[in-house]
């Protein structure tokens, strides 16, 4: 189960405090499991996120490597010029 | 759309005044090639006037300079002896565009322009300068300030066109200067412009004509500012009076360049600045 | 063999600064940009335009086109396709209107004809019935319960209900306890700052060359940071496929992001299509600033406390950005990188995207971060006036380091701020002293940097030089610093390496070129390719000599064998396998393609000296040096350049240029005559640092460099200017009549 933090806006979206115990092998699963945990993200992850995986910078990638401890903040996702 | 290049200033004329449709004289095209291709005029006719040998005299003639309508402006800031006696009308004709601008632009289509801003009028009409017309009915010769109706606009009829422009040779112990104010450096369009000719006496200044562009439809003659620094020596009390005058005088609009009370504001601080320029070079002069 | 963890440490080419291989082009005027395409039987488009700020199109009335014979195909948005969703929806929407002109400049229609003034002529037949209705340009304004609503539900999930309609993203991030961090402070300042957009002021317009076939087959020629993303976007918005419309960029004139965005190609093509003729299509200076994307105007309220020793206890900002007629301005940005600098308790950033009737914000440069810097960063120097403290100093107590907690959450892995900051400390211009009337600024900044879709190609030629494909447009010197990369890579000179950037049918999908990406992504593709094809190489030389794989091995551009027992060889040079390969098994091609993650953030820090006129407000900067850590400089003049560009723009946002509306939202100096972007008499020299802490993520150390560069310069300035003029400047732009009003305002 790896630490996931939430940014305070999605945060306010769902009754737990964080960190919230998430399982996934990838920041695919885990994102998937975190829906599935909590219906109300569903929007939120769907319209765009990022995060990081122990503090390694993770914008686009589904099949990134996630941990038995990581730690896993989700962010919006952010574009560039 | 009709183009014409004729070589001689008889030809010239007769194909301007024949020519009954919509027409514009392109000089060195830098304002009429601008608004050809942004649609702002379509003239049916086009007249390039620089292939014309004599309009392309700079020389002095009968107590003027006589500037040919179609000498360049670089043709102006590179002659010594002309910057040297009118420093004011140079710095003028120096700060329109770039030095390539400057390669094809020329004083009397800055002044047929008839822009508000135009950076050339100011210090033109502080000295006094005119200009000969040609036409149908032959030349004639008219002072610049009055020649000026408003933006775009001068005082000509369909036939005619200007041939040189006049200034007469600078008197002693004078000196002219002219300044504008930009947010920028260069390539810009004055928010206030400001051309004084002064002349001094004893360092006192005996006579000064003050001219504001940019704060009105066509330039403004700020007399009553001229009265207040006839002489003195520009003391600090003076000067102050003179600013706060010349705030008065202007008549500015507000607009994407600056509101009224900015340009009122920088217009007094010009006038002050090119007036004690102008007095500093005369009391060199002198 | 080994060749996935190679970093080379010592480099021979990377670090220096060869020739760029696009220079004589450029310079002689024979490099093709997006208007230098022709082709038989072109037509020309030209775009008809709302004069509205907001109005529902009644109807369109091409009647008068129709006998007409010099037009050949006119176009509205029922010639687009009409199931599209999302961001589709709103690409189609922003460049053909539907229902509604939403700002100034909205495109309703369009025109083909053998010439352009044929074109323009024909605009003007087109008979548009509008119903003006209420409009609103100004962010704050856009949020006011009476304001008229420019789209309903166009919210997206995480705005608070009950807001208004306008309001279409929030966001908000921190940690800590702010008003328990605020109690502790011995000084709390807040202010409201407020920024007007800023256009990316590329020099080359908006052009394309499109043809469509009746069979459905597109060609496109278009100057763009991102022609897969044209291809895919032209493809949706046509209901074709991507496969079928080739894009070619074009050499590119300046971008900045706002070329990431698709205005005209979709229109080209359409009208290519009912045409049956190639259509070219070039924006105008007024076109352009009225309907392609300048960055979001901006309404800030920033709250800091400290303590006298320098040292931040909270800290809390609100980062308003109007975003135009459609969702997406970059307010999440702002919230995130407002404080990233510093190692914060206690922080709170919120962020609200609003949409105003003004033309869809585009990227530019550090979406959102230089705003909220300019803002964080102000209050920062207001700190040091009052409390007595060296600006760098206050920024080196709090500045993160590595394994920093960010605002944004995640701890930072190896990063430079501290780096830049002893650097500006140590730097001439820091320690030079400040002539009379001369303010100084300081300001740091902070950017993310990205990855994205790469996708490259390395070709061995026979004769044993080297072609590399990439999909990523060059827009500060890529084609040099990959070529770079090769060169080091296979040890063949500089000159032996051709980069090229190739069309969308010839690599798989790349990003665009954004986020300050190419040379960390495309570079550490290009990096693997040369790695793939050393392979391919070794095995190539392996097999010519009978060997296995593990009995040779790659060393300074030979394949050898290794050890006595592989038998006595003569190394074979690259150009030896090479000249036989056609022969020995076929082309030799690297390739490398991924979405790489891992970009590294970066921060700069920027010193300003500049000057007021206080009669007329005019600022003249006195000096400007740039120090920003880089990660890794392949090629550091193209680096520098970056630098510079950044401190050049900021300095045109900083001091004059904004949008003026008018009261009927319409824009007043859609020109660069009244909308100043600053010229070079306007720029002192800008001196530039290198600060090289490499980035954890890329083999060679490279963290991206476009865009910090213009995250401190609002700010830099800002400070300089209220120094220099005595009063805290908090709106941008500073231009003369804004400081004389804001001196005027404080002396009552
Ligand atoms: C980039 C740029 C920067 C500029 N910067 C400045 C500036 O800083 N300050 C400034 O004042 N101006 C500026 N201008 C405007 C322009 O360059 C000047 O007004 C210039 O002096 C015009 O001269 P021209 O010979 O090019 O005129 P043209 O364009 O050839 O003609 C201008 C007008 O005068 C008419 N005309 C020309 N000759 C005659 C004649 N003999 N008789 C009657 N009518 C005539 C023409 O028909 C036309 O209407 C700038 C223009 C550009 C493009």
């Amino acid at each position: 189960m790896a630490d996931v933090y939430l940014w305070a806006g999605a945060k306010r979206l769902i009754e737990d405090e964080s960190p919230l115990n998430i399982s996934g092998k990838t920041v695919g699963e885990l994102l998937q499991n975190l829906v599935v945990k909590y219906p109300n993200l569903k929007n939120i992850v769907r319209e765009g996120v990022s995060c990081s995986v122990d503090d390694k910078l993770v914008f686009n990638s589904s099949t990134e490597t996630v941990f038995e401890n990581s730690e896993v903040y989700i962010f919006e996702r952010i574009s560039g010029g | 759309m009709k183009y014409e290049a004729p070589e001689t200033i008889d030809q010239a004329i007769d194909i301007y005044s024949k020519f009954n449709g919509s027409k514009k004289i392109l000089a060195g095209g830098t304002d009429v090639l601008v608004q050809l291709r942004t649609d702002i005029v379509r003239p049916e006719m086009v007249m390039n006037i620089k292939k014309i040998n004599s309009l392309h005299e700079f020389c002095i003639v009968d107590g003027y300079w006589k500037i040919g309508a179609a000498v360049s402006a670089s043709k102006i800031t590179k002659n010594t002896a002309f910057i040297s006696e009118w420093p004011g009308i140079a710095e003028g004709v120096g700060l329109i565009g770039s030095t390539q601008i400057q390669n094809r632009a020329t004083l009397v289509g800055n002044l047929s322009n008839a822009s508000p801003a135009a950076d050339g009028i100011p210090a033109l009409v502080a000295a006094n300068a005119k200009v000969e017309i040609v036409g149908q009915q032959g030349s004639r010769v008219k002072d610049v300030y009055s020649l000026i109706e408003g933006p775009g606009k001068l005082h000509l009829s369909k036939d005619e066109f200007i041939t040189h422009i006049l200034i007469p040779l600078q008197r002693d112990r004078s000196a002219d200067c002219y300044l504008r104010f930009i947010p920028r450096t260069e390539m810009d369009i004055a928010v206030v412009g400001c051309g004084v000719n002064l002349s001094v006496k004893n360092q006192s200044i005996s006579s000064a004509k003050i001219v504001l562009g940019a704060v009105g439809p066509k330039v403004i003659f700020a007399d009553e500012a001229a009265e207040l620094v006839l002489n003195s020596r520009l003391d600090k009390d003076v000067i102050l009076k003179l600013q706060r005058m010349c705030e008065e005088i202007a008549t500015p609009i507000s607009d994407k360049r600056g509101s009224i009370r900015f340009r009122r504001q920088v217009a007094g601080v010009l006038a002050k600045r090119a007036l004690q320029k102008a007095y500093a070079r005369a009391l060199e002069v002198s | 063999m080994a060749f996935d963890n190679v970093s080379a440490k010592s480099f021979k080419v990377v670090g220096t600064r060869p020739e760029r291989p696009d220079g004589i082009e450029k310079v002689t005027g024979q490099a093709r940009f997006g208007a230098d395409a022709y082709l038989p039987g072109m037509l020309h488009g030209a775009i008809l335009r709302s004069p509205h700020a907001h109005a529902k199109i009644l109807s369109i009335d091409i009647s008068a086109l129709e006998n007409d014979k010099s037009v050949k195909a006119v176009v509205t948005r029922n010639d687009f396709e009409c199931n599209l969703t999302g961001e589709d929806w709103n690409i189609l929407e922003n460049i053909m209107a539907g229902e509604k002109a939403l700002y100034d400049g909205h495109a309703i229609a369009a025109v083909a004809c053998s010439s352009l003034l044929e074109a323009k002529d024909a605009l003007k037949k087109i008979i548009v019935q509008y119903e003006i209705l209420p409009h609103v340009t100004d962010v704050e304004e856009a949020m006011k319960e009476n304001a008229p609503v420019i789209r309903e539900g166009s919210a997206r999930s995480s705005v608070p209900k009950g807001m208004h309609p306008n309001i279409v993203g929030y966001h908000e991030s921190g940690h800590g306890d702010v008003e328990a961090g605020f109690k502790e402070a011995d000084l709390i300042l807040e202010e409201n700052f407020r920024t007007e957009a800023a256009h990316q002021g590329y020099i080359e317009p908006h052009a394309c060359l499109a043809t469509m076939m009746p069979d459905g087959k597109g060609e496109v020629w278009c100057c763009t940071q991102g022609h897969f993303n044209v291809a895919k976007v032209c493809a949706k918005l046509l209901g074709s496929d991507a496969s079928q419309i080739r894009v070619t960029a074009s050499e590119i004139g300046g971008g900045f992001g706002g070329k990431t965005a698709v205005f005209i190609e979709p229109v080209a093509l359409a009208l290519s299509k009912k045409a049956t003729h190639p259509v070219k299509i070039v924006m105008s200076r007024n076109e352009i600033f009225r309907a392609t994307g300048p960055t979001s105007s901006t309404s800030m309220h920033v709250k800091i406390g400290m303590k006298k020793n320098g040292k931040i206890t909270a800290a809390e900002g609100t980062f308003k950005l109007q975003g135009g007629a459609f969702p997406g301005s970059p307010m999440a940005e702002s919230a995130m990188c407002a404080f990233a600098p510093y190692e914060l308790d206690n922080v709170r950033s919120v962020g609200w995207d609003v949409m105003c009737n003004r033309p869809k914000q585009a990227a530019y440069r550090a979406p959102g971060s230089p705003m909220a810097a300019f803002a964080v960063e102000s209050i920062i120097d207001e700190f040091c006036k009052r409390l007595k403290l060296d600006p760098i100093e206050v920024r080196l107590i709090n500045a993160v380091t590595e394994g920093s907690k960010s605002s944004y959450g995640p701890k930072f892995q190896r990063i430079g701020l501290v780096e830049t900051l002893e650097a500006a400390k140590s730097h001439p211009h820091y320690a030079a002293p400040i002539e009379r009337g001369v303010g100084r600024g300081i300001s740091c900044g902070f950017w993310f940097n990205f990855g994205g879709e790469t996708c490259v190609s390395l070709a061995l030629s026979e004769d044993g030089t080297a072609s590399l494909s990439v999909g990523t447009p060059d827009i500060g010197g890529s084609r040099a610093s990959m070529s770079q990369i090769v060169s080091e890579e296979l040890n063949i000179p500089y000159e032996k390496v051709r980069a090229t950037v190739a069309d969308t049918a010839t690599l798989g999908y790349n990003e665009i070129s954004h986020g300050s990406r190419v040379t960390f992504a495309t570079g550490l593709a290009t990096i693997k390719a040369a790695q793939d094809m050393k392979k391919k190489l070794c095995l190539r030389a392996a097999k010519v000599w009978g060997l296995d794989e593990e009995a040779v091995y790659w060393e300074e551009g030979y394949v050898k064998p290794a050890g006595p027992n592989a038998g006595d060889h003569e190394p074979l040079s690259i150009a030896d396998i090479a000249k036989t390969m056609g022969r020995t098994g076929g082309p030799i091609v690297g390739h490398y393609e991924a979405s790489p993650e891992g970009a590294g953030v970066s921060f700069a820090t920027h010193i300003v000296d500049a000057k007021v006129d206080k009669e007329t407000g005019f600022t003249s900067i006195e000096r400007y040096t740039v120090i920003q850590d880089a990660g890794k400089a392949i090629h550091p003049s193209y680096v520098e350049g970056q630098f510079q560009g950044g401190a050049a723009q900021g300095i045109g946002w900083a001091l004059n240029e904004e949008y003026i509306y008018d009261k009927k939202g319409i824009l007043q100096n859609a020109g660069f005559l009244d909308y100043r972007i600053p010229v070079a008499s306007d720029l002192p020299k800008i001196d530039t640092e290198i600060i090289e802490v490499p980035n954890p993520g890329h083999p060679y150390g490279v963290r991206g460099v476009g865009e910090t560069s213009i995250c401190p310069p609002l700010a830099a300035i800002a400070n300089a200017v209220s120094s220099s003029a005595g009063i805290r400047m908090k709106q941008l732009p500073m231009s003369p009549p804004k400081i004389l009003e804001a001196m005027d305002d404080n002396n009552g």
